[in-house]
């Protein structure tokens, strides 16, 4: 039986050693698939900031020609937002909570939070969002699944795929049904 | 010679005369590589064992493991962690129906492969009906299909288990922590087990699992994923060899969506109780009065 008084000090003491939930850390310098060939970029991949920390993104067309093809990897389908809705205006790799406070990018699952308050509370109970490691953190770490390691935060609907494994079913399979 | 020794004397050829007549029964039967020798045939079921025939039995199985499939595992004893008791949930809104949870417990469990065998059936349901008749569990086309839901089933580890009340041998029970698991050397293949239980949930094996060694899964358990021979019935054990080892479920960690919710049921911090008291959880097929410890959820 536990003493009628435990300090905070005995009480930490006692208390079991917990390993950390671990949650995948989005890319803190978001990039894109330029389609433009340069020398001094070999992949073809572009930080956004390196245009975008002086040049304002406009979301609106028109938009010209070699813009166009210099941004076709990105697609917007996120309802009806804009660059600006969560990117900072003056940094693209700052993100903007709709209060106006500014954020890193490990913070991005609080500004998904703000329009998906449900899937937040999913995650934080465990129903929503993979995860790997161990259901007792005295034994060992978590690691959890980030919402854009699903989720494009540019398109997040969640794609449709074909099923893993071709399954047999003595039962309910008609071509096994004589079995 | 006194009668004693006399006795004695007859005593031990008899009854090496009785062992050689069992080898020589048993002799058409190990040809199929089973474990048909005479000390599987003599042992005691899983519950009789003291700790010492607990590690001999681990080393016969190794050995057997060896000398049948030619790989080296380690099996080791799990039992119930004191005071724990594991429940599963599993978010139905969000379940995709890829089945990729079903292909981890084929590769965990050590699943014979030509029957593709998994203790997970992922039945593809009509949106906004639970009729479990009209679902069916082979769809093969790009998922989640539109008007369409996916439920995996598996087992339920039922507070109240008809498998266990079936089985004629006392092969099948309930641990302390809810898993019901099989002795696959004590059971006697009657299928009783599979009659009883109102999930399907149990499987058969026809024939010696085939598996090519390179892909036998060497974390092994005893009552778990050790190599079954010809003739037993098994089924989900929550992945005991895993989940006694703190670890999650091979199925949960192969969820890409996060479908699946696993942990203890008696720490009411932990993400099953905040699942169970903050979504409006089901039970399938309540109604058979088998109380499981697997839910069901959908989103709001």
């Amino acid at each position: 039986m536990l003493p009628a008084q435990v300090s905070e000090a005995d009480a930490a003491e006692h208390a079991p050693h917990l390993y950390p939930v671990i949650i995948s850390s989005p890319d803190s310098d978001p990039q894109t698939l330029s389609g433009v060939e340069m020398d001094w970029n070999p992949p073809n991949s572009l930080s956004c900031r390196t245009c975008h920390r002086v040049t304002a993104a406009e979301p609106t067309p028109p938009w010209s020609e070699d813009l166009r093809n210099f941004h076709m990897e990105l697609t917007i389908l996120h309802g009806d937002l804009t660059c600006g809705s969560c990117h900072d205006g003056d940094d693209h790799a700052e993100l903007t909570m709709a209060n106006g406070e500014e954020i890193g990018f490990e913070d991005s699952m609080r500004q998904c939070a703000q329009c998906h308050p449900h899937e937040m509370q999913s995650f934080e109970i465990g129903a929503h969002g993979g995860m790997r490691g161990h259901w007792d953190l005295t034994r060992g770490p978590r690691e959890r699944d980030h919402c854009v390691d699903c989720h494009d935060a540019h398109a997040p609907a969640y794609p449709t795929q074909m099923p893993l494994f071709p399954v047999r079913d003595r039962f309910l399979d008609e071509a096994g049904a004589d079995e | 010679m006194s009668d004693l020794t006399r006795r004695l004397l007859l005593k031990a050829i008899g009854g090496a005369l009785g062992l050689a007549a069992v080898a020589k029964a048993l002799a058409p039967l190990r040809a199929d590589g089973e474990e048909t020798t005479v000390e599987g045939f003599l042992r005691k079921s899983y519950r009789d064992l003291s700790p010492e025939e607990i590690q001999s039995l681990i080393v016969h199985l190794e050995e057997m493991t060896r000398r049948v499939h030619g790989v080296d595992v380690t099996i080791r004893d799990a039992p119930p962690i004191p005071g724990v008791e594991f429940g599963f949930a599993l978010n139905l809104s969000v379940c995709t129906g890829c089945r990729a949870c079903v292909a981890a417990c084929h590769r965990e469990n050590n699943h014979d492969r030509p029957s593709a065998e998994s203790y997970i059936r992922v039945l593809e349901m009509t949106q906004g009906s639970l009729d479990l008749a009209h679902s069916t569990t082979t769809y093969d086309h790009p998922v989640p299909a539109p008007g369409k839901f996916y439920m995996p089933v598996q087992c339920m580890q039922c507070r109240n288990p008809p498998c266990v009340r079936a089985c004629p041998v006392g092969a099948t029970w309930q641990q302390a922590d809810g898993i019901t698991v099989t002795d696959y050397n004590w059971c006697i293949g009657c299928r009783y087990c599979e009659v009883a239980c109102p999930y399907h949930a149990r499987r058969f094996n026809w024939t010696t699992p085939e598996i090519p060694a390179a892909e036998i899964n060497p974390d092994q358990a005893l009552l778990a994923n050790t190599l079954r021979p010809r003739g037993v019935d098994e089924k989900c054990h929550f992945c005991l060899h895993r989940v006694r080892d703190g670890r999650l479920p091979a199925c949960l960690e192969a969820c890409p969506t996060g479908a699946r919710v696993f942990g203890d049921l008696r720490d009411p911090n932990s993400e099953i109780c905040r699942v169970l008291a903050e979504r409006r959880t089901f039970a399938l097929r309540e109604e058979a009065g088998t109380a499981p410890r697997f839910f069901y959820f959908f989103e709001d």
